[in-house]
C-alpha cells in the first residue's frame, strides 16, 4: 500500500524535473530501488499509471533499477553481498555491519519528448 | 532528450521529518515511534508506559489508524491529551502529518511524545516521522521467524520490545533462534521482553525510555536517516 505514498512523490518529482528542463512529453522515468525496500514494482507501476493519466507524463515507461544488497564490516572492513539477509561478515564474523547498497529509492532519470 | 537526475524519492517526507526533528528539539521533546503490526501490543504498552512516568514526564500521544477513534479513548481515559492521525486507508504515517499531530496536540508544554504508527509491520519502517527514536513492537504470538521477513523495521529500530511474554509457555517461539537473527540485522538496538498483561519487564524499558530524553544513552539510527 505505501506504494501508492512512493508513487505520488515520484510524479511530483517528474513534473518539477520535467519543468526544470524546458517542459514537454515525458518518454520514460528511470529510477533505482534497493533491494531492502519493499516495494513491490508491479503494484508500484500501476500506480504511476492511474496517476499519470491525463498529465504530461501518461504512457512514460517506468523503468526499474533493481539495487542488490551488500555491506560493509566495521570491524575488518570487508564488502559482501548479502545474499542472506543477515548482516554477519562473511570474512570475521562481526555483526558490527553497515548496510552499504540495497536502501535506494531514487529518482535518476527521465525522457522528455519536445 | 535524456536527463540525469538524482532525487531520493521520498525526499518531502524527509525534508517535512527534519522540521518535526527540529521542532521537537526546539520544545525540548523526545518522541517515540511505535511501529508494529495490528495487535501487536502497542497501545496495550502505551497503557503500562504512561502511568509510570506520567508523575514525572508530561507525555503526549499521536494515534495512528487506518478508521476509528478507539484507540485514541484508550489513551484518554489515561488523562494524557492525545490526536487519533486517520489515514483513511494509508498503511502508515508520513511526517507531514505528525507535524498537524503535534500542533494539535500541544507540543510546548510536553516532555514525551509517544506515537502509534498504524498496525503494520512493513511498510511504517519506510517512512522517517522525524522521532527521536523508532521502537518495534513484536509480540511472541507472531512469531520467532519475523526479523528475517521484515529486515528493514529489525534494521531500523533503536530498540525492540517482544511482548505477550506471558504466553510464552504456550507458544512455540524459540527465544534463542529470535535473537540470533535480531542480531544479525541489529547489532546496537536494545532488546525488551516484556509483558503488558503481568508488567514483567515494563520497568526497563521506561528507564531506557527516560535515558534516551535525557540523552544518557546512544541509540544509534537505522540506514535511512543517514
Ligand atoms: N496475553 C497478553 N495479551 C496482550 C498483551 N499485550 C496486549 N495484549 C492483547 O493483545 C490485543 C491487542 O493489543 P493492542 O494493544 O490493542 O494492540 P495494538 O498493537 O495497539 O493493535 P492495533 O492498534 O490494532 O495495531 C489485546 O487484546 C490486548 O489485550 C500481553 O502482554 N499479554
Ligand atoms: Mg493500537
Ligand atoms: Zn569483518
Amino acid at each position: 500500500m505505501h506504494e501508492l505514498s512512493i508513487a505520488q512523490a515520484l510524479v511530483e518529482q517528474v513534473e518539477a524535473a520535467r519543468l526544470a528542463n524546458g517542459g514537454g512529453r515525458v518518454v520514460s522515468v528511470e529510477i533505482r530501488v534497493g533491494e531492502w525496500r519493499q516495494v513491490v514494482p508491479e503494484i508500484l507501476k500501476s500506480y504511476f499509471d492511474h496517476l499519470s493519466k491525463g498529465t504530461p507524463m501518461e504512457a512514460a515507461r517506468l523503468e526499474i533499477d533493481h539495487v542488490a544488497a551488500s555491506a560493509r564490516c566495521g570491524s575488518c572492513s570487508e564488502v559482501f553481498a548479502l545474499d542472506d539477509i543477515f548482516l554477519i561478515c562473511p570474512a570475521c564474523g562481526s555483526r558490527a555491519c553497515e548496510l552499504l547498497t540495497g536502501g535506494e529509492l531514487d529518482l535518476v532519470g527521465l525522457e522528455l519528448d519536445t | 532528450m535524456e536527463i540525469k537526475v538524482l532525487h531520493n524519492i521520498l525526499e518531502a517526507n524527509d525534508r517535512a521529518a527534519d522540521e518535526v526533528r527540529a521542532t521537537l528539539a526546539g520544545a525540548g521533546a523526545t518522541a517515540f515511534n511505535f511501529i508494529g503490526g495490528p495487535g501487536s501490543g502497542k497501545t496495550s504498552l502505551l497503557e503500562r508506559v504512561i502511568p509510570r512516568v506520567a508523575d514525572r514526564l508530561r507525555v503526549g500521544v499521536l494515534e495512528g489508524d487506518i478508521a476509528t477513534t478507539r484507540d485514541a479513548e484508550r489513551i484518554a481515559a489515561l488523562g494524557v491529551p492525545v490526536v487519533q492521525l486517520l489515514t483513511g486507508g494509508g498503511c502508515h504515517l508520513e511526517a507531514a502529518f505528525v507535524a498537524r499531530g503535534l500542533t494539535e496536540v500541544g507540543l510546548s508544554g510536553l516532555d514525551l511524545v509517544l506515537i502509534e504508527n498504524v498496525g503494520n509491520i512493513a511498510c511504517p519502517a519506510e517512512f522517517d516521522l522525524g522521532e527521536t527514536a523508532k521502537v518495534g513492537v513484536l509480540s511472541v504470538t507472531e512469531g520467532h521467524d519475523k526479523p528475517g521477513k521484515y529486515p528493514l523495521l529489525f534494521h531500523e529500530v533503536s530498540a525492540l520490545v517482544l511482548g505477550k511474554i506471558d504466553l510464552l509457555p504456550y507458544t512455540d517461539f524459540d527465544m534463542q533462534a529470535f535473537e540470533a537473527d535480531f542480531r544479525g540485522l541489529n547489532a546496537k538496538a536494545p532488546f525488551f521482553p516484556l509483558s503488558c498483561r503481568t508488567g514483567e519487564g515494563v520497568a526497563a524499558f521506561v528507564v531506557w525510555m527516560e535515558q534516551v530524553h535525557s540523552r544518557e544513552t546512544d541509540f544509534g539510527r537505522g540506514y535511512g536517516q543517514q
